[in-house]
């Protein structure tokens, strides 16, 4: 677990101190939202009625970004080699870098909601169901990007690569999470809590699936 | 194995061997899809009938009538679809383990197939789709929408292949690719089933269409030519991702013998004799097969 | 018949889909094996 923590510190720190996050992707996911708007017309019913399926989709376009920039920091000076180095499980590597993009996620999913609903007029009923099924699509996102960012990481088509093979499997995170804030912003009568169900199926999946690839990836760069 | 490779070499030199990718197997197999495709093709369009039953008042008839037709392109190509791909990821989780080109190379010729024949499944559904259902494409239906995401996910797999790398790390990489995409299946399908709750697609098509017995036989026969092509395609292809691989290392071998040529000292025994017999194998074949 | 536009569509696309694929191969197949020696295609060994 400290290995972990230590990884995820790390990447957070660059984070910190390059401000990508806080310059770049943060103004995109916002204009992501804006031009959604543009395309709906500025209809008020509409967008507050869209508005769970234009926030994933701005979240998921934000994600891509956010994994490209997290295997970008990994790859710039070869750091994935001084990680294998120092004798750390690849399991525990993919669990950091995985928190690390969760975290990252997380904040921007905040100011996303916060833009949603003052941009659509969006209100949330039911404020736990919309943090549980936020945090449970977001750790399946993370470790999804993470697994399939180091995947495409060393190819010099990596910018290219990595949305064609992320979008797909965030097809089943768009529809779970778009139900599930669908029943919390009340725009939708289904049972919000059966896709929350889904999503954290999703995240278990992947984030075993991703611990258990990762190391003949690592090896396979090498 | 053989099935795929051939026999061994060393059981005999070769006579002039012919420069390309067919044996006797794959002849033999080649004539069986061409004699099956001549008689689905009788099946399909003479002796089998259309769907049509009587209606709820008499003197109607209700059904799917010719276009049942496509009936016999489209669910083979669907069941070979899910043999290829899943073949795919068994083969990748194979490589995994036990880490042979074997492995690699099957994946790879079945994800290439089954990522065609789905193409050939999604559009002959879609056009039968139109007038059964009245529209192209219908986001209610569950396996239309899966299988969707299916293609994309292995549309994915081969663009991942075709970015070139070295050959051990690109396999690893495309094993977990196949492997995450049969894990990715079915979250896709029971999302998809939940997000709406109705589906057109018939619970199969073996039952709800009245079957005729003809009807029955020319799925079936359908089904076997079906695959016998994809066997036929697989050992073409196998044999495409083999020789590319021989064609890059040959090449690897070339420019390592020229190297060492360059090199002003004298010739040693040893890595450079094993070397020079391929390389110069590799000349004579170029040479010989440029003629006819 | 009935529907015969569609029928016929639907069948030729999957020839074309079908008989595209399986020439494209066909012609790699030929086009590399004139750079590869011929003791390593081992289908051609034995049995032609």
């Amino acid at each position: 677990m400290r290995d972990v923590l230590l990884v995820a510190g790390k990447d957070l720190r660059i984070e910190l101190r390059s401000r990508v996050l806080l310059f770049q992707v943060a103004p995109f996911a916002v204009a992501t939202l804006v031009l959604l708007g543009f395309a709906l017309d500025a209809d008020r019913s509409a967008l507050r009625n869209f508005s769970p399926g234009l926030f994933w989709v701005a979240v998921l376009l934000t994600a891509l970004l956010a994994a490209q920039r997290s295997v970008a920091i990994e790859h710039a000076g070869r750091a994935a080699d001084a990680l294998l180095l120092s004798a750390t499980s690849p399991a525990r590597i993919f669990a950091g870098k995985a928190l690390a993009l969760a975290a990252q996620l997380a904040v921007l999913e905040a100011l996303l909601g916060v833009a949603m609903v003052v941009l659509y007029d969006a209100r949330v009923d039911h404020f736990g169901l919309a943090v549980a099924s936020a945090s449970a699509a977001t750790v399946g996102i993370a470790a999804a990007g993470t697994l399939y960012g180091v995947l495409a990481a060393p190819l010099g088509v990596r910018e290219t690569l990595l949305p064609v093979l992320l979008l797909p499997v965030f097809a089943p995170v768009l529809i779970g999470a778009t139900r599930a804030f669908g029943d919390a912003l009340g725009t939708a009568a289904v049972n919000g809590w059966a896709w929350f169900g889904l999503l954290g199926l999703f995240a278990l999946v992947y984030a075993i699936f991703g611990a258990l690839a990762y190391g003949p990836l690592l090896e396979a760069e090498t | 194995m053989s099935i795929l490779l051939g026999r061994s070499p060393d059981r005999s030199e070769p006579r002039a061997a012919p420069a390309h990718t067919g044996s006797r197997t794959t002849r033999i197999l080649g004539a069986g899809v061409l004699a099956g495709v001549v008689g689905l093709g009788l099946f399909a369009f003479i002796f089998s009938p259309p769907d049509s039953r009587p209606g709820p008042e008499a003197g109607t008839r209700i059904g799917q009538f010719d276009v049942v037709r496509l009936m016999y392109v489209h669910v083979p190509a669907a069941i070979w679809t899910y043999i290829a791909l899943g073949t795919c990821a068994a083969a990748s989780a194979a490589y995994l383990w036990r880490r042979s080109a074997w492995w690699d190379r099957l994946a790879h010729a079945c994800a290439e197939i089954g990522v065609v024949l789905c193409a050939v499944m999604l559009l002959t559904g879609m056009i039968w789709g139109r007038p059964v259902w009245g529209t192209w494409w219908e986001w209610g239906d569950v396996r239309l929408v899966t299988t969707l995401v299916l293609f994309l996910t292995y549309a994915g797999y081969l663009a991942l292949r075709s970015v070139p790398a070295a050959p051990e790390a690109r396999a690893s990489r495309a094993a977990i690719l196949g492997l995450g995409g049969a894990v990715l299946i079915p979250i896709v399908n029971r999302s998809v089933e939940w997000w709406e709750n109705r589906t057109l697609h018939q619970q199969s098509t073996l039952e709800e269409l009245r079957i005729e017995d003809l009807t029955l036989f020319t799925l079936v026969l359908g089904i076997f030519v079906m695959g016998l092509l994809v066997l036929w395609l697989v050992v073409h292809r196998f044999r495409v991702a083999w020789l590319e691989a021989e064609a890059e290392s040959a090449g690897l071998q070339a420019a390592l013998a020229e190297r060492r040529a360059e090199a002003a000292e004298p010739v040693t025994a040893g890595p450079v004799a094993a070397a020079e017999p391929v390389t110069a194998g590799a000349a004579d074949d170029g040479a010989g097969s440029a003629g006819p | 018949m009935t529907h015969a536009g569609y029928i016929a569509a639907g069948w030729s696309i999957s020839a074309a889909l079908l008989v595209g694929y399986a020439v494209m191969i066909l012609l790699r197949g030929r086009r590399l094996s004139g750079k590869v020696p011929a003791r390593r295609r081992r289908w051609m060994t034995a049995e032609d």
